[in-house]
């Protein structure tokens, strides 16, 4: 009884000590810092601020991290800088619960320090040196992607609440106390709402530097054999418009879940920093491992087999890319006349609009109009068939006509354009010809037709449609033939 | 009756805005500046370098920090000074920043000994008095009862300003005098500027008061029950932490060993 007694009370003590409350500030930082406006501008003319957001840091990343895990040597006031200073890889007084190990950011150092950005800064961090790592400093440091941003991402901000209410029943039933929840619930399922980022905002972070095309033209590169120092490639220079152009970064333009990010290509493996230069041979995008990094997560399976090599030669960052542009909006699109694709499909474009000019035209003047169109070779095919005079001799024989003075000879029978009559008169009369009008015949003629007497003298006219009586075959009719 | 008041309304106004010239603009046209002043006001124009303000640089900075203080620019003496302006003290620049959120610049800086100046809030867009509540201040009034509420927000705008008869001695940017020393700065000789800068510069103190001229209770620079502070206010604002350990320092340059003190 007794033994079991003093087994209860070492499993609360032990319980308090890993899970007690923490509070970020046990060194009274907060008493001055906590003032809004602790603003000035420094000797370079940089804008500082001292002042600390406590709800907000309360809140961030670091919130149960005390002030002096970080900058570590502060004794004194005034603050000397040097003792401000923050190192990324040094550990900190949180510890893993399992094995009371402390945490660190080193394993990602680490990985940053056999990347192409080694160099970056990771330590020495103040507020006051912004400015000189700005111009001194071409690598990135943590801060410069990194920043105290809220521990819990705004966008995730309603799932992480509702798998909360959902913890404090299910696992709140064996850790009781907000102190537990807090500590480790809270971390747990934070890490189970997904991702802080999305593919978009981890692009952002590569473009913000990678995507300053003058910035990058002042790159200085190392060649890692002979360490000889060279300015980039263009290639290197216009890494991210290029990007941009590929299917890979239009769909996480678009928001897709299928678009391969920087860091899915560049450093896929462990904490997402080791991104090696192409021409290292440990590098994910070295053209020995591609088969492996585009096959990864099933992207592009098929790249692991043998034989599919070749889908890997395709250049994600080719020049030639920068060519292509946007058609959503063309005429804003500044560099149009720099596509090749532009100036390519510009005759076509050209002759599909003449195209569709002539074709209003035509549906706007000639719509209704129905004319018999002279087919290739129906001259021919009237000659042999049906022993029609060549054109040519028509022609003749109608000027020949013209000379002599036609003789008028009014209609014996007049029809009404009945609609009846009107589709009588569609039928082709191949062999009715009516002569050509004089201006006394236009002028005397009323509802009657002038019609060619040496053939046709009895026949009836029938008042016909104007596509009939405008034919290549048939003469001019007069302008009264419709009243 | 109506016609009369409104009358009355209209002069009053007239008369406010007309006779408005404030104490500091009638000490720099009374100044007769002596040749040291002048020299020695030409030899801090020759000596100035403009400070390029770099606010946006491409490493920003890792905890979400202050906006800068918008009621600054409704000072004149941003126009020449920086925005925050105090930069040289390493000590106390931030703590001096920080209350130019709610103190003008002529409270700390025009103190004439011969007249007797009486301070009250003032909103700093128009120029007119804002009646003395405990709201006005930082510190919330009912913090026991309310513990999250201990630090609020300050409202923007509204500072504690000298008034001498009634008016407000502060020098504003809409004021003609400080247009035209706008003007001359732009197109004026360095002797001009010398002259203008020293008339502007020698009715003022360039040391504001000791921490303790407000936060200790013997002293009363600023009578904060008069400004609106009610009891527990004014004993926070007495009692300040800070203040008291600024009071350790002897002289500018000295460090002390901060650990245990603000515990």
């Amino acid at each position: 009884m007794i033994r079991s007694f003093f087994l209860l009370f070492i499993c609360l003590l032990s319980f308090n000590a890993d899970a007690g409350p923490r509070y970020s500030d046990p060194d009274g930082c907060l008493s001055c810092h906590v003032y809004e406006g602790l603003n000035f501008i420094d000797e370079n003319g940089v804008f500082r601020s001292a002042t600390i957001d406590s709800e907000h840091y309360a809140s961030s990343l670091h919130g149960s991290v005390p002030c002096k895990d970080c900058h570590r040597e502060v004794i004194d006031y005034p603050h000397k800088v040097e003792n401000t200073e923050v190192d990324c890889g040094a550990s900190c007084h949180i510890e893993e619960p399992s094995e009371g190990v402390k945490y660190s950011h080193d394993v990602i150092h680490e990985e940053m320090d056999k990347s192409v950005h080694a160099d970056g800064w990771y330590k020495g961090l103040t507020g006051g040196n912004r400015l000189e790592e700005v111009e001194t400093e071409q690598d990135p440091s943590c801060r410069r992607c990194h920043s105290n941003t809220a521990y819990i991402a705004e966008a995730q901000l309603e799932k992480f609440k509702e798998a909360f209410d959902h913890a404090e029943t299910e696992c709140g039933n064996c850790h009781q106390g907000k102190a537990w929840m807090g500590q480790f619930g809270g971390h747990i399922l934070r890490r189970f709402v997904g991702r802080r980022w999305n593919n978009i905002e981890n692009n952002q972070l590569c473009i913000q530097c990678h995507g300053d095309i003058e910035a990058m033209r002042d790159v200085t590169q190392e060649d890692k054999e002979t360490h000889e120092k060279h300015p980039p490639s263009e290639r290197f220079v216009q890494s991210s418009a290029s990007y941009t152009k590929t299917l890979h970064g239009r769909l996480i333009d678009a928001n897709s879940d299928f678009g391969a990010s920087c860091i899915d290509c560049h450093a896929p493996e462990g904490w997402k920093h080791e991104i090696r230069a192409y021409t290292d041979e440990k590098s994910a995008s070295h053209p020995d491992n591609l088969g492996e990094s585009c096959g990864q997560s099933n992207c592009h399976g098929y790249t692991k087999k043998p034989g599919n090599e070749g889908f890997t030669m395709t250049d994600m960052h080719s020049l030639s890319l920068l060519g292509l542009h946007s058609m959503e909006k063309p005429l804003e699109d500044a560099d149009l006349w720099q596509s090749n694709w532009f100036r390519g499909a510009l005759p076509l474009m050209l002759a599909g609009i003449a195209l569709a000019i002539g074709s209003l035209a035509w549906w706007i003047l000639y719509r209704t109009d129905k004319k018999i169109i002279a087919k290739f070779g129906g001259d021919r095919f009237e000659r042999v068939m049906i022993g029609r005079k060549p054109k040519k001799a028509r022609a003749k024989a109608a000027t020949a006509k013209k000379t002599r003075v036609p003789k008028k000879v009014e209609a014996t029978t007049v029809v009404d354009a009945a609609p009846e009559a009107t589709a009588k008169a569609d039928t082709p009369i191949a062999e009715a010809k009516t002569t050509p009008t004089t201006p006394s015949v236009e002028k005397s003629a009323e509802s009657t037709a002038v019609v060619d007497t040496e053939k046709e003298a009895t026949e009836t006219v029938v008042k016909k449609p104007a596509s009939i009586s405008e034919s290549a075959e048939t003469p001019k009719k007069s302008d009264d033939s419709e009243s | 009756m109506y016609y009369r008041l409104f009358i009355i309304g209209l002069l009053s106004a007239m008369s406010y805005h007309v006779m408005a010239e404030g104490l500091y603009l009638q000490e720099i046209n009374n100044t007769v500046l002596t040749e040291q002043q002048i020299n020695e006001s030409k030899e801090k124009i020759l000596e100035h370098k403009d400070v390029e303000v770099r606010e946006k640089l491409n490493v920003a900075p890792f905890h979400q920090r202050g906006q800068l203080n918008a009621s600054l620019e409704y000072s004149t003496c941003t126009g020449c000074h920086l925005s925050p302006p105090h930069t040289k003290s390493e000590r106390t620049r931030t703590f001096m920043n920080m209350h130019t959120q709610f103190i003008a610049c002529e409270t700390c800086h025009f103190r004439p000994k011969d007249k007797q100046l009486n301070y009250q809030w003032e909103d700093v867009r128009d120029g007119m008095p804002v009646k003395a509540k405990s709201k006005l201040f930082r510190q919330a009034a009912n913090a026991e009862e309310k513990p999250q509420e201990r630090v609020k927000a300050l409202h923007s705008f509204y500072k504690v300003t000298p008034f001498y008869q009634a008016n407000a001695v502060v020098l504003r940017k809409s004021d003609e005098f400080a247009q035209e020393t706008a003007r001359l700065w732009k197109a004026g000789t360095d002797d001009e500027k010398a002259i203008r800068r020293a008339s502007i510069h020698v009715p003022l103190e360039e040391k504001g008061p000791e921490c303790s001229a407000c936060h200790d209770k013997d002293e009363q620079f600023l009578d904060v029950t008069a400004l609106g502070a009610n009891n527990y206010q004014a004993d926070k604002i007495y009692n300040n932490i800070i203040a008291q350990f600024f009071a350790r320092y002897k002289d500018e340059d000295s460090r002390i060993r901060i650990m245990r003190i603000l515990k």
